[in-house]
């Protein structure tokens, strides 16, 4: 294997750590713009075995940002298209593409995963998501990643953590919401799930386990935020 | 009172980083602050008090630090 496909990867990890993701599976849920690229960046640092989830077909309006939407693939199923590419990149990661609401078919998505990736666009679904990965058996972390114009923010919840809802439970969903997006904000991104869910696999301490980072592509900033603590409760009787 | 206010994003967007401001009376909550900057509470994602959660009907004390994430959602 180290001479193969991921022998670059040796030096950034150890060779025990690349088979540790070569046994890995991981469940990316929605393969849009963020899970396109964040599918494409695991499938070539090795994880074994991705479960990916989508119900959407790709349309025009995709063209701008998500990796596998050519015209080719116009009118075709995400997960199915996303599948197709990751085999011809290499045959070291089995893909499981699933074109069903993820919140309908949680026993395809999580039996064997160790890491799930939101690239999901919606909060409603987002909410959703990380009630699930808490509901299972042995609750799952859950690597966050959101994009709106130049900006982004990506996150980590533990397993039995609450940082999704404290991101956006506040908050209803929009009807009919597209922001703009641009392709360089999903990219960087999707890269930043891409490392959170990497050392997530191989028990590496990050700075974003339950707390989140936002970014800003126009000013080339990344801040972290503080942990979302209690919320605070001032008398208004002052 | 004299509150500091953290902007993010792109809520900094012809306005500020941030800036400590003696403008709000005393109980002000942050709700009245983001809408006076021209913000739309619906785009408001997180709003941070001395860095603990705050919802934005809670009332801001002297020496506040107010800190506004913007919602960010799509993917």
């Amino acid at each position: 294997m180290v001479e193969g496909e991921f022998s670059r990867n040796i030096g950034s990890i150890s060779l025990e750590q690349q088979q540790m993701l070569q046994g890995a599976t991981v469940s990316v849920i929605g393969c849009g713009g963020l899970g396109g690229f964040v599918i494409d960046g695991l499938a070539r640092l090795g994880v074994g075995t991705l479960r990916i989830c989508d119900l959407d077909c790709f349309s025009r309006s995709n063209l701008n940002r998500q990796l596998y939407a050519t015209t080719a693939s116009l009118g075709r199923y995400k997960a199915e298209v996303a599948a197709e590419q990751v085999s011809r990149i290499h045959d070291r990661t089995r893909v499981v593409p699933v074109t069903s609401r993820f919140q309908d078919v949680p026993e395809q998505l999580f039996p064997d995963t160790q890491v799930v990736v939101d690239c999901l666009d919606n909060q409603q679904g987002r909410l959703a998501l990380a009630d699930l990965c808490n509901q299972q058996r042995k609750s799952l972390p859950l690597v966050h990643g959101a994009v709106f114009q130049w900006h982004g923010q990506v996150g980590v919840q533990s397993g039995g953590g609450s940082l999704i809802h404290d991101l956006y439970a506040e908050q209803p969903d929009r009807e009919e919401y597209t922001p703009s997006v641009l392709s360089c904000t999903v990219q960087v991104v999707a890269g930043l799930q891409v490392a959170e869910t990497c050392k997530l696999l191989l028990s590496m301490e990050s700075p974003l386990i339950d707390n989140w980072m936002i970014i800003d592509l126009e000013r080339m900033t990344f801040e972290i935020s503080h942990p979302i603590t209690k919320e605070v409760h001032h008398d208004c009787s002052c | 009172m004299k509150i500091t206010i953290k902007l993010f994003a792109y809520f900094r967007d012809g306005r500020f980083k941030k800036r400590v401001s003696d403008f709000f009376d005393e109980g002000t909550s942050p709700g009245e602050v983001i809408t006076s900057l021209g913000l739309d509470l619906e785009d408001v994602g997180v709003i941070m008090v001395n860095n603990r959660h705050a919802a934005a009907d809670s009332c801001l004390t002297e020496g506040d630090v107010l800190a506004v994430f913007p919602r960010i959602g799509g993917g």
